[in-house]
């Protein structure tokens, strides 16, 4: 057992956190003020090679593991954890080619995600479904020579502008899953949602009229794609706790800033025991939930069966965020809810990702049922 | 003991119920809580309209003495509190009506009663509180903005901050150093009142998290208050706020509020169906419910406890404190709870796919406040111990 970080991941993290202070925090306002995607980053994150962080580079890759993968989420979500949850759509969407696609479309479709000419999304949630793959009903019917998809997905990240999707449908009566470009006659989106935090990752429902795709978009053949999903959730899920991380590292950093330049009856607030026990008790549970996250990578990396430590993870880490970011607006007193402090958008994120991916409760459904008894 | 309501009360609170409904009626679109009032120029009108509609019925005199047109007691108007709490309903001006007046009856010369509760009980006058100043807040006494007696007039100037509602109120109640060399930073301190369009009076927004323009920073540059506007004696504003105990604190407005929202809950809950089976037979979200129920009606309880003890003024400094504490981090335990039940709509904002028109996701951010406005809970955990347990000051 070992608890130090390799070399390399030590260079990794170090190299990821010094491009995301320089990089990121002009997008703050673009982002969370206006609301809007800055795609001017896509260029310089790929050139940081931070989109398809353990895929082999044949297809674009930059050959490393989950572990990087987790380590580039902390230091991007520490900045900016829209942008973080940017990196994580791009990694699951070009995953299922990774896993799921012939040879020639892994060569066509991962190197344009890698280099971010292509945007991904993902489709599985509907208005009618939520964490349950069964009540889909978005259909996939065959013809001759193609697939007919009607549905409707909804909260789909990066819909208004992603340049391809991934649709479950159901096909002959089982979920199958497939590829589809936007720009198909058929496909639209609605208007883009506002939301409570993570903004500018921009959220819209997906309308699929008709939508004729060729037959070599089915992902992996026909049905039994519930697995698939679950594997791709685990992936969202080992990024969304690590985003939680950085958030949380964040959170931590302002709420130590804070104390130390505020005064108060005389002397900075960080002398006040009332605050020591906020830091404190903010530092212990960000280093069990970095802990648990790494471990989690570390699982993924070794090609285990992670759903249950995933769900665990994102159990502990999504609601620890919260927690932590409301103890870090609590540190900056009233200030905390002025818009001149990083920390309210800190304490806005934190709650969407106890949102996404999955709820608490279902989170809590798939450790019980993985508990040996 | 006796935690029954006499006869008149229940016909009374009845009747606060019915009409705050009524009124619930002409609510703007999207209207929510406290900044429902001051945010758009549309809900600054509903908010003036329900004031009128409350003055006329004599609801914002509610325990004042009768000799100032006072009627009823102080607790027909925690009644009133919980009808507004629970339809979310203003025009009682948290400050003119619920800070200001109890404040002038108290310490107030009789010219000065005269002059401005007549227009706080009719609701024509709306006020806003210039205290906090950026190196002013929990340590209230550290203010600098300063009061230089000339003539008939004071000149006053300085910075306040976290002004709710600075930009719509009328008049302002400020406290300011007028005597800078006093011994003590408590002394030296006068309250004083000045109507908001005085020249030398710029205010500008503090947004609050959510966007919405509820705070503002408030700049006195060299503005002129006749000297008679001081409420209690000069340098003595120190002991005028300390009044503060005597106004009704007991937080059910919030309370009711809040049960208003578990019903929406439970009503959601029932309605909504997940796996084919409605929510309420998750027994996760059953038994979460039921904790903020339980820690509702306990907060419930503690409120009319010291409501009660306020109409027989025998309510301590610390039992606000401990069912603010209580009551605030419980609104905050209920927002996420309610944010989490909607689970992804939870993150949407007022539009065709939010839930409950975007409560929660607004919620969510509002009750932060509770937590830090009026002394952040640090400061009232500082006051139960010192006050209430007797446990030693720290500092």
């Amino acid at each position: 057992m070992d608890f130090n970080l390799t070399e390399q991941h030590e260079m990794f993290q170090k190299e990821v956190r010094k491009f995301a202070e320089a990089e990121l925090p002009p997008l703050v306002d673009i982002m969370d003020k206006q609301n809007e995607f800055p795609h001017e980053i896509r260029p310089k994150l790929a050139a940081m090679n931070l989109y398809g962080i353990p895929w082999d580079p044949k297809y674009g890759g930059a050959g490393s593991d989950h572990f990087s993968l987790t380590l580039a989420q902390i230091e991007i979500a520490r900045v900016l954890a829209p942008v973080a949850m940017h990196i994580q759509l791009q990694h699951v969407v070009g995953d299922r080619f990774n896993k799921l696609a012939t040879e020639e479309q892994k060569l066509e479709w991962m190197p344009q995600i890698c280099e971010a000419q292509k945007v991904g999304c993902f489709g599985f949630t509907e208005p009618e479904t939520g964490s349950n793959p069964k009540m889909i009903k978005t259909t996939a019917v065959e013809e001759s020579d193609c697939y007919v998809i009607n549905g409707t997905k909804r909260f789909i990240t990066h819909a208004p502008w992603a340049d391809v999707m991934c649709v479950f449908a159901k096909l002959e009566g089982d979920i199958s899953l497939f590829f589809v470009e936007t720009d198909r006659p058929g496909f639209s989106t609605s208007k883009k949602m506002d939301k409570l935090g993570l903004r500018g990752t921009d959220l819209s429902d997906v309308i699929l009229e008709d939508v004729r795709i060729p037959k070599d978009h089915l992902l992996g053949g026909k049905g039994g794609k519930f697995d698939a999903l679950k594997d791709a959730m685990t992936i969202g899920k080992l990024c969304l706790s690590a985003q939680c991380v950085g958030l949380m590292q964040a959170a931590l950093e302002e709420a130590i800033k804070y104390s130390m330049t505020r005064m108060h009856f005389d002397e900075p607030i960080f002398n006040l025991q009332a605050i020591h026990w906020l830091l404190a008790e903010m530092a212990s549970r960000i280093e069990a939930a970095r802990w648990l996250t790494y471990r989690a990578a570390f699982l993924k990396d070794q090609g285990l069966d992670t759903i249950k430590d995933l769900a665990m993870t994102k159990l502990f880490v999504t609601s620890t965020a919260v927690d932590v970011c409301r103890w870090g607006m609590q540190v900056h007193g009233a200030y905390g809810i002025s818009k001149e402090y990083k920390i309210e958008r800190l304490f806005r994120d934190a709650k969407m990702y106890e949102l996404l991916e999955g709820t608490s409760e279902i989170q809590r459904e798939l450790i019980v049922k993985r508990l040996p008894r | 003991m006796d935690f029954k309501l006499t006869d008149e009360q229940v016909k009374l609170r009845k009747q606060f119920f019915d009409v705050c409904e009524e009124l619930g009626n002409q609510k703007p679109e999207g209207f929510i809580g406290l900044e429902g009032s001051y945010d758009t120029d549309e809900g600054w009108e509903y908010h003036l309209w329900c004031a009128k509609e409350f003055a006329k019925r004599n609801w914002l005199t509610l325990g004042w003495p009768k000799e100032y047109g006072g009627q009823g007691t102080i607790m027909d108007k925690v009644f009133l509190s919980e009808a507004t709490g629970y339809y979310d309903i203003p025009g009682v001006d948290i400050f003119g009506v619920d800070m200001l007046a109890p404040t002038l009856h108290a310490t107030a010369s009789e010219e000065i009663k005269r002059e401005f509760l007549p227009s706080i009980a009719s609701g024509e006058r709306m006020w806003c509180e210039l205290w906090s100043e950026p190196n002013a807040g929990s340590d209230l006494a550290a203010l600098s903005a300063s009061a230089v007696r000339q003539g008939d007039e004071y000149v006053i100037n300085g910075q306040k901050t976290w002004n709710t509602g600075a930009h719509r109120a009328h008049w302002a109640f400020a406290l300011v150093r007028t005597d800078p060399h006093a011994e003590r930073k408590q002394k030296g301190i006068t309250f004083i009142l000045f109507d908001m369009k005085t020249p030398g009076i710029t205010v500008k927004p503090l947004k609050y998290m959510d966007g919405c323009h509820l705070y503002n920073e408030v700049f006195l540059d060299g503005v002129r208050v006749p000297a008679k506007n001081i409420v209690g004696q000069e340098n003595e504003g120190w002991t005028v706020t300390q009044t503060l105990a005597n106004f009704e604190r007991s937080s059910l407005g919030a309370i009711m509020a809040m049960h208003r929202q578990l019903e929406e809950l439970v009503s959601y809950c029932n309605e909504t169906k997940v796996r084919g089976e409605p929510l309420a037979k998750n027994p996760l979200i059953r038994s979460r419910i039921a904790q903020v129920a339980c820690d509702l009606w306990a907060a419930h309880a503690l409120a009319y406890r010291i409501a009660g003890a306020q109409s027989k003024s025998e309510m301590a400094a610390f039992d606000a404190s401990a069912v603010k504490v209580f009551s605030g981090e419980l609104q905050a335990r209920m927002a996420q709870l309610g944010c989490e039940i909607l689970g992804p709509y939870g993150q949407v904002k007022h539009s065709r796919w939010a839930s409950f028109e975007g409560f929660f996701e607004k919620w969510y951010q509002q009750s932060f406040i509770l937590n830090v406005a009026m002394g952040t809970n640090e400061i009232q955990r500082n006051i139960i111990a010192w006050y209430g347990l007797g446990l030693p000051r720290m500092k």
